[in-house]
C-alpha cells in the first residue's frame, strides 16, 4: 500500500519512480520519496552518466536498494551520498560539489564573462566607441570629464581617410 | 597599462585553461575511480554456489585473498577463467580465490562451471548487495585483499597468468619474494634493456611474476637478457 501511495506522490511530483526490488520491503511514502530523490543525484556504476533512479539496469537498482536500505536506516542524505562517494569518488555524484578544487569549476564561467566583458570596455574606452556604445557617465562626472575627453575625429580629420583619399585623387 | 592588464588576464586565463587540460590528460573520461584501495575490504555474508552455506569474509581472515566478480554472459569472463582456475590451484596454500557470480542465475553458473572447471569456491551474489559495497563497475573485476583485509588494488578487465602472478605476489607480502623483486629491478636498472626498461608496468609484472613463482633475482635477470637478445633479433631488418 504504502509503495503504491509512494508511487502515487513521486508521479504527482513528475520526477518518476524506481520501485524495489523483488524481496525488498517497501518504505513509507516519506522514506520512499527521499530514495528518489537521492537515486537522482547518484550516477549508475554501468552507464553513461545516467542516474541510478532513471537507469533499467540491475547494477543501479542494485545501487537504488543500497540508498533504500541506508533511508532504512535512518542514515542522513550526506551519510548516503559520503557511502557512494567513499567507494566511486564524486564521480558518482551527478552534481559536483561546490568546494575545493571545483570551486573553479563553479566560479570560472562567471569570472570569465566578467574578463570579457573588461577587455570590452577597455577596448572601447581606448578606441573612442560612439557614445550610445560607450557606457554613460552620470551628469555630474560627465561634466567633469568633458574638457579633458577626446573629441570624437570626424572622418575629414582622419590622417589615415586623409591619406586614402589624396591617393585616390592622384 | 591597459596592454599590460590584458596580456595578463589572457595569460592567467590561458594557464587556468593548461591547468585544468593537464589534470584531466592521461584520464580516461569514462573510466570509474576506485577509492576503496588501501581500505579494509567491506565484510559479506553471502551464499555458497555448490552448497547453499553461507561464507563471510571473516572466514578468510589472515590470509590473503582474490576476489573475481564475473558472469556467464560476460565473454572476458569466460576467457580469464581457465587463468583463475590455474591461478587458485597454484597459489593453493598460500591465497583463498574466490569467485562472486554477478548478474546471473544459479543454473546458467552451475551448468557453465560443470563445463569448465569449479576450482574456486563461487559466491551467489542475487541481488548484487556485495557488488555495490565493492564498488564493482562492470565484470571482470578482480579485487586483491591482504592478509590483514586491506584491499590492494583492483583489476577491471580480463586477467592473464603475468598480471595474475604480480598481483598475488603484492599481496603475499613476503620479505623474500620482495627481496628478490628488488634485486632483479635493481639489475635491469643496470642492465638498461631496450625490452625491459626500468620504471615500467610491464617490467615490474615481468619481475614479480617470476619472483612469486620462486625465481631468484639472477635467474630473473638472465631470463630477461635472453628475452631482450630475442626481441632484438626478431626487429632486426
Amino acid at each position: 500500500m504504502s509503495t503504491v501511495l509512494a508511487l502515487g506522490l513521486v508521479m504527482v511530483l513528475g520526477q518518476g519512480y524506481a520501485p524495489p526490488r523483488e524481496g525488498q520491503a517497501p518504505l513509507d511514502t516519506e522514506r520512499e520519496a527521499r530514495v528518489q530523490r537521492l537515486g537522482k543525484q547518484l550516477r549508475c556504476a554501468v552507464c553513461q552518466g545516467v542516474a541510478i533512479s532513471d537507469s533499467p539496469a540491475s547494477m543501479a537498482r542494485a545501487q537504488l536498494d543500497k540508498v533504500r536500505e541506508l533511508v532504512a536506516e535512518n542514515k542522513s542524505d550526506q551519510e548516503i551520498l559520503d557511502y557512494f562517494v567513499a567507494r566511486y569518488g564524486e564521480w558518482v555524484l551527478l552534481e559536483p560539489t561546490t568546494g575545493g578544487l571545483n570551486t573553479v569549476l563553479w566560479t570560472a564561467p562567471v569570472g570569465l564573462l566578467a574578463v570579457g566583458l573588461l577587455l570590452i570596455w577597455l577596448q572601447s574606452k581606448k578606441r573612442g566607441l560612439p557614445s550610445e556604445l560607450a557606457p554613460a557617465p552620470s551628469a555630474p562626472d560627465a561634466a567633469k570629464a568633458a574638457p579633458a575627453a577626446p573629441a570624437p575625429q570626424s572622418p575629414d580629420e582622419d590622417p589615415y581617410l586623409a591619406q586614402v583619399r589624396a591617393d585616390l585623387e592622384k | 597599462m591597459n596592454r599590460a592588464i590584458g596580456v595578463g588576464i589572457a595569460l592567467a586565463a590561458t594557464g587556468l585553461i593548461l591547468f585544468v587540460m593537464a589534470k584531466a590528460f592521461g584520464t580516461d573520461p569514462h573510466a570509474v575511480p576506485f577509492m576503496l584501495d588501501g581500505k579494509p575490504a567491506p565484510a559479506f555474508r553471502i551464499k555458497r554456489l555448490d552448497n547453499g552455506e553461507f561464507v563471510s569474509l571473516s572466514d578468510y581472515a589472515g590470509r590473503p585473498l582474490v576476489i573475481n566478480f564475473w558472469a556467464t554472459w560476460c565473454g572476458p569472463c569466460k576467457q580469464e577463467h581457465p587463468v583463475l582456475e590455474a591461478g587458485a590451484k597454484r597459489f593453493a596454500d598460500r591465497v583463498a580465490f574466490l569467485g562472486i557470480v554477478f548478474e546471473d542465475t544459479e543454473e546458467n553458473t552451475k551448468q557453465f562451471l560443470a563445463q569448465h572447471g569449479w576450482s574456486l569456491t563461487q559466491l551467489f551474489d542475487p541481488k548484487s548487495t556485495v557488488a555495490v559495497d565493492y564498488a564493482v563497475a562492470g565484470v571482470p573485476e578482480t579485487y586483491f585483499v591482504t592478509k590483514q583485509g586491506v584491499i590492494r588494488g583492483k583489476y577491471a578487465a580480463p586477467l592473464d597468468d603475468y598480471t595474475l602472478n604480480a598481483r598475488v605476489s603484492e599481496i603475499l607480502e613476503d620479505p623474500a619474494i620482495e627481496a628478490q623483486v628488488k634485486g632483479a629491478l635493481d639489475g635491469l636498472t643496470q642492465a638498461k634493456l631496450a625490452s625491459f626498461p626500468v620504471p615500467a608496468d610491464n617490467t615490474t609484472i615481468f619481475v614479480r611474476a617470476l619472483a612469486v613463482g620462486g625465481q631468484t633475482a639472477e635467474q630473473i635477470l638472465a631470463m630477461a637478457k635472453q628475452s631482450d637478445e630475442l626481441q632484438q633479433k626478431v626487429k632486426q631488418p
